[in-house]
């Protein structure tokens, strides 16, 4: 499955770019694909657990997740966000 | 004038009252008992605004106090502890309103030798009140009448060769604004209408200076911790308030569809780009300055051209004065920022007064022809007015609430605030948890006492879509800060903390020598927020008073990622009944005598 992970916030700032296409079956996988795929975010947002701590993952806009076994469909589009609002 | 000998470390166990009206004070101690029940900033000044206010006194009168208060964490060597709360009845609500700045006034303001300093009366003509451990003075600005806050500061650091810090008002607290701040050294006080409750005092500035200092109960141990936090506030947890500032929300926010637009018609904003810091970063220059005594340097200033002074910019001011009004021209929302500052006006309750105003206009209820979203002038126009209540500004100053009382035609339906206190930049029908917050909140909308919008932003909740089960996150946050708003420190260590109340709780120990512990801290908090409550209904609250406005629960939100977020009536309803109980209040959200004394 192609789908499309855009980037906001710091998580952007760091990656010094705003989107990438990945294929990925589920949001674990993603999160693995991510990692291999721009290596300024492992470590960062991402380590071999999967999500760090104050970030968050939103599959199409809904509910906030920090990953899982969720399927994923062709065009589906992951927000990839720190998780800190306050201001 | 000396210490209590029995005052806890970090205390100096006495308040001072000022009667402006003939200059006498009275030094009045505090327990002990009550220090360690209130600790200080927000939560004790609830409990001596309920001590020191009798009767239900309109928030302008002399006999409304207006109370400074400051924190046994003040002056230590902690990160971001340099900080003091304002407390007083709001002109806005009439119902408590407490809000926070962070400068070396705090510091200054406690080595007077008091922890608090509570102003009642109203001074002859335009006035400074000097307090320091020699005494109390009270001296003619009236040559002051009318300045700018950082002209009305200049003239008197010159006058007084910086012995004291002074915090001011502007045009707009002198003017009686609702929502005029109390500002020192470029921070301010900025919710709620304090200023104009220090104008009504006939007060323009409030200068402190002292020599008396607080003991640590185990100093070195406070020392110990302090380089820890610092350590820590350096990391990860506070990267995007160093990097980015508050303002980071923006596009976050445009993007989730959570970023109110249009006087809250619409949760995304199609020019967001043109405002964001990221963009603002690369087209002008651009400054960091930190708060007193704080390791984290958020704030983010911006150069306006033309040799003026640059513009601290926040996410609020941006949301408030940019899309809530539909304004994209990024010189005019800094130059409505700058206006803000210098006149004294909360930036969240001017872009929200000025916004309803637009979208009244724009439905043909009041004759302003120029009133429309997007009109980048218009807004520039209307903070100068208002900040000096000329023509339409006077109504405006009002706020949103009373300015539809006045132009009717059911507008009070989208008068976008909760008790009168505009709502903040958070979306409410796309962050249900933040939009209980708001209905329940002590002194109205607010996302500060109130940190609903973390649950939201989390995958403990479906932010959409609130239920019951979901309403414990709301106290937990609002109980969170209810902890770090009195002792007093920055949210944005939020994230640093492992164990938030079991930390915080060891530094309130090493600092006063209690055997604190997080169960106690718990229990603070709820006993801060039932003191606030408690005030609250001693000053005529009735249940109908949490909600929220109609447009939020009759209209699904329009446009974005949020696109059809909905919250009706009837679920709201039950989230409040909810939260009342979780409090151990009655259903209806009155306190019972068996709570939390």
């Amino acid at each position: 499955m192609t789908v499309t992970v855009e980037l906001l916030g710091m998580v952007r700032r760091r990656a010094g770019r705003s989107r990438f296409e990945v294929d990925a079956v589920t949001l674990d996988a993603l999160l693995g694909a991510l990692a291999r795929e721009c290596p300024e975010l492992d470590g960062y947002c991402l380590d071999s657990a999967g999500l760090k701590p104050g970030f968050l993952l939103s599959l199409n806009g809904e509910r906030f997740t920090r990953g899982g076994t969720a399927l994923l469909s062709d065009g589906d589009q992951i927000l990839l966000l720190s998780a800190d609002a306050g201001g | 004038m000396e210490r209590m000998d029995s005052a806890p470390g970090g205390y100096h166990g006495r308040y001072l009252k000022v009667d402006v009206s003939t200059g006498r004070s009275e030094s009045i101690t505090i327990p002990a008992a009550i220090l360690r029940h209130y600790i200080g900033g927000v939560g004790l000044g609830a409990w001596l605004l309920r001590r020191e206010t009798a009767g239900q006194p309109d928030a302008l009168a002399p006999d409304a106090p207006l109370i400074f208060i400051f924190s046994p964490l003040v002056g230590s060597p902690l990160t971001t502890s340099a900080k003091f709360a304002v407390v007083a009845k709001s002109p806005l609500t009439e119902r408590i309103n407490d809000a926070l700045a962070s400068s070396h006034f705090a510091i200054a303001g406690k080595k007077t030798g008091y922890d608090a300093l509570v102003i009642v009366g109203r001074a002859a003509e335009l006035s400074g009140l000097l307090i320091s451990p020699d005494g109390v003075e009270l001296v003619s600005l009236a040559d002051l009448r009318g300045t700018m806050i950082p002209d009305a500061e200049r003239r008197l650091r010159a006058a007084y060769r910086d012995e004291y810090r002074f915090a001011v008002i502007g045009p707009a607290g002198e003017q009686l604004v609702r929502y005029a701040t109390i500002s020192h050294d470029g921070r301010h006080a900025g919710r709620g209408g304090l200023g104009a409750v220090m104008g009504a005092k006939n007060l323009k500035a409030l200068g402190v200076r002292g020599d008396r200092l607080t003991p640590l109960a185990h100093p070195a141990e406070v020392v110990r911790l302090s380089k820890e936090l610092s350590r820590k506030s350096f990391g990860a947890a506070t990267e995007k308030y160093r990097e980015l500032g508050t303002a980071a929300n923006l596009l976050v926010f445009n993007r989730l569809g959570t970023l109110p637009t249009r006087n809250f018609q619409m949760g995304e904003f199609a020019e967001a780009a043109q405002l964001a810091p990221e963009t603002l970063a690369v087209q002008r220059d651009k400054a960091r300055k930190s708060c007193a005594a704080c390791t984290i340097g958020c704030e983010h200033l911006y150069s306006l051209g033309d040799g003026q002074a640059p513009v601290r910019v926040e996410y609020e001011n941006l949301f408030a004065l940019g899309p809530l009004c539909g304004v994209s021209d990024s010189d005019a929302v800094l130059q409505a920022c700058r206006l803000c500052d210098e006149y004294g006006l909360d930036t969240i309750s001017a872009g929200g007064t000025i916004a309803f105003a637009m979208e009244c206009a724009e439905r043909g209820f009041i004759d302003l022809p120029d009133y429309r979203f997007g009109r980048a002038d218009t807004l520039v126009a209307a903070i100068e007015r208002i900040g000096r209540r000329e023509r339409e500004g006077d109504w405006l100053a009002e706020g949103s609430r009373r300015l539809a009382d006045r132009i009717g035609h059911g507008s009070a339906a989208f008068a976008a605030h909760v008790k009168g206190l505009e709502l903040p930049g958070y979306e409410p029908r796309a962050l249900q948890t933040m939009a209980l917050g708001f209905a329940v909140g002590t002194r109205g909308a607010d996302h500060n006492r109130s940190g609903a919008y973390q649950a939201d932003f989390s995958d403990d909740v479906d932010r959409r879509d609130l239920t019951v089960d979901d309403v414990h996150h709301a106290i937990r946050t609002e109980n969170e800060a209810a902890i770090i708003d009195s002792l007093i420190l920055c949210k944005f260590l939020r994230g640093v903390f492992a164990d938030k109340f079991g930390e915080m709780a060891q530094m309130l120990g090493y600092v006063t020598g209690w055997d604190v512990d997080a169960g106690e801290l718990q229990r603070t908090a709820e006993r801060i927020v039932t003191e606030k409550k408690r005030y609250n209904i001693s000053q005529g609250w009735t249940p109908s008073e949490d909600t929220l406005p109609e447009r939020f629960l009759s209209t699904s939100l329009a446009g974005g990622n949020s696109a059809g977020a909905s919250l009706d009536r009837n679920r709201l309803r039950e989230l409040i009944r909810a939260y009342n109980l979780g409090r151990g209040w009655d259903a209806d959200g009155y306190v019972m005598d068996k709570v939390a004394d």
